[in-house]
């Protein structure tokens, strides 16, 4: 069997002898670092029976052994894998990549570092039921091991799909020409009231301010709300146009946009081509409603002693939907953002930078932009004329 | 030969040999060949740490990046067609591109 050994440079030596005491495997090259061109050269170059991965094998390029394996299974859906994981320290850790592999029709997973395991499974392939035993295993090992500290464990959940850190704003420029990434941008998807839903991770990084500029540049040829979560704002507002709250509380407009306490949202949404909800900074009770807009803008600073705040919530936050969070940054050098978003491209992440605009009823023509780019999936509706409301128009 | 000089003669080599449309190309911030991108475009493809195709419905653009010195030149190669640049055809534009590195160094 032609075999191709995806490992760290330490186990090459150890591995090519091991292999030279079996006659049925042919070692046919090692891949010491995973980075762009190796599928090409498991692929093209080697194509081999079955590859053996290596957990620890140094990975470059933003290339991951996940991309490999999925990749693998796509182009050369016959090659066989064989995962080596080595001994299990972290039992989630583990649950986590054996469900990627078994769900990849990998059963062939060593959980130690023996070679004399390695060969063996090269030449006898396990089944689907030898990977379940692992787990089982584990389970009961698991029972047996008195967890004195609970609380360290829960400190050690990260989000795997995403990595994104900022080491320095001054890294180094690199730029890999030879490797390609492909992006499919998203078609166009129709919605009779686009929610969007404007938040900020700390306070005054301007969330009101943008939903007001986004209503301003829609409610030129849609019919657009804004929805104030935060009560405080909202009757400061009024406060600031004397205007009577008992008035208010059914909204007001001014202009040319009405405007909303949010207890309003459910009724009013269906009078409306784009609906914004200014949530202020997020709090965990209004998550639920913010991971149901169908856009989502969260509004960062990009300061370095802010930045972190921005990256927890990306690495360690559970929402589903963090992969669609259009993370906008105002008050932050071109240079700078350009550093930044090489990170949130990485890690598939959307970054806009906002430009100086203090006049939320004519915004930056950048700013435009940056909604438009935002908005694109988005076809607003025209809504049918209903009984209108008679809302307090603030001249 | 000058800058535009050796773009022009780039853009007319790659149109005849692959399916692109249109050429843009950024120094640094400014555009020097070609249409101009919005700044979330410029910014996304300033941002790219490697050579990127995106595609949608209207078509298919091929960015990459070719650094002189302290210049950084953003290259936008744009088609109508959705399967433009598929297989091995980003990697002859990515070879083209190594080509006219050499050219542009010339005139530092």
């Amino acid at each position: 069997m032609n075999v191709v050994l995806v490992a760290d440079k330490k186990i090459r030596k150890s591995f090519e002898n091991a292999v030279k005491k079996s006659s049925s495997i042919t070692l046919l090259g090692v891949e010491m670092v995973i980075r762009g061109n190796t599928i090409s050269r498991l692929t093209e170059h080697h194509n081999p029976h079955a590859v053996v991965i290596y957990r620890n094998t140094p990975q470059k390029e933003g290339m991951t052994i996940r991309d490999i394996i999925s990749f693998l299974r796509l182009k050369r859906p016959q090659m066989r894998i064989i995962y080596v994981y080595g001994s299990v320290k972290d039992n989630e850790h583990f649950y986590e990549e054996h469900d990627f592999l078994t769900e990849n029709k990998i059963y062939d997973i060593i959980t130690d570092n023996e070679l004399t395991s390695v060969i063996n499974v090269i030449d006898n392939p396990m089944t689907k039921e030898d990977a379940e035993q692992i787990i089982l295993k584990l389970e009961e090992e698991k029972e047996k091991i008195v967890i004195d500290e609970i609380q360290t464990e829960e400190k050690e959940k990260t989000y795997d799909n995403i990595f994104l850190d900022f080491p320095a704003v001054t890294s180094l420029n690199d730029f890999d020409q030879e490797r390609i990434e492909r992006n499919i941008i998203k078609t166009s998807q129709a919605n009779s009231a686009v929610v969007i839903g404007v938040a900020q991770l700390q306070h005054h990084n301007g969330c009101t301010h943008t939903s007001f500029e986004i209503a301003a540049m829609l409610s030129k040829k849609n019919k657009t709300a804004v929805v104030m979560t935060d009560k405080d704002t909202f009757e400061n507002l009024i406060v600031f146009h004397k205007i009577n709250p008992q008035k208010a509380e059914n909204g007001i407009e001014f202009n040319g946009i009405d405007v909303y306490p949010f207890s309003m949202l459910n009724d009013i949404k269906q009078n409306y081509s784009a609906v914004i909800c200014d949530f202020g900074f997020l709090r965990e009770c209004q998550k639920p409603y913010y991971g149901d807009c169908n856009v989502k803008i969260m509004l960062c600073s990009a300061a370095e002693w802010d930045i972190g705040l921005t990256m927890k919530y990306i690495n360690f936050s559970n929402e589903s939907y963090i992969h669609d969070v259009n993370f906008c940054f105002p008050r932050v050098t071109r240079t700078k953002f350009i550093k930044y978003n090489r990170h949130f491209i990485k890690s598939g992440c959307n970054a806009y930078k906002l430009n100086y605009s203090p006049d939320w009823t004519c915004p930056h023509q950048d700013n435009f932009t940056v909604y438009k780019e935002i908005l694109k999936p988005y076809l607003l509706q025209p809504v049918k004329e209903k009984n209108k409301r008679k809302l307090l128009r603030i001249k | 030969m000058n800058e535009e000089a050796i773009l022009k003669q780039f853009y007319s080599k790659i149109s005849t040999q692959f399916d692109v449309k249109k050429l843009t190309v950024y120094k640094n911030f400014d555009n020097i060949y070609g249409d101009t991108l919005d700044c979330v475009q410029i910014e996304r493809y300033l941002s790219l740490s490697c050579t990127a195709i995106f595609k949608d419905e209207n078509g298919s653009s091929l960015v990459s990046h070719v650094r002189k010195g302290n210049n950084l030149y953003v290259f936008v190669l744009s088609s109508d067609s959705s399967e433009a640049y598929d297989g091995v055809e980003a990697q002859y534009i990515i070879n083209e591109f190594k080509i006219l590195n050499g050219k542009l160094g010339e005139i530092q």
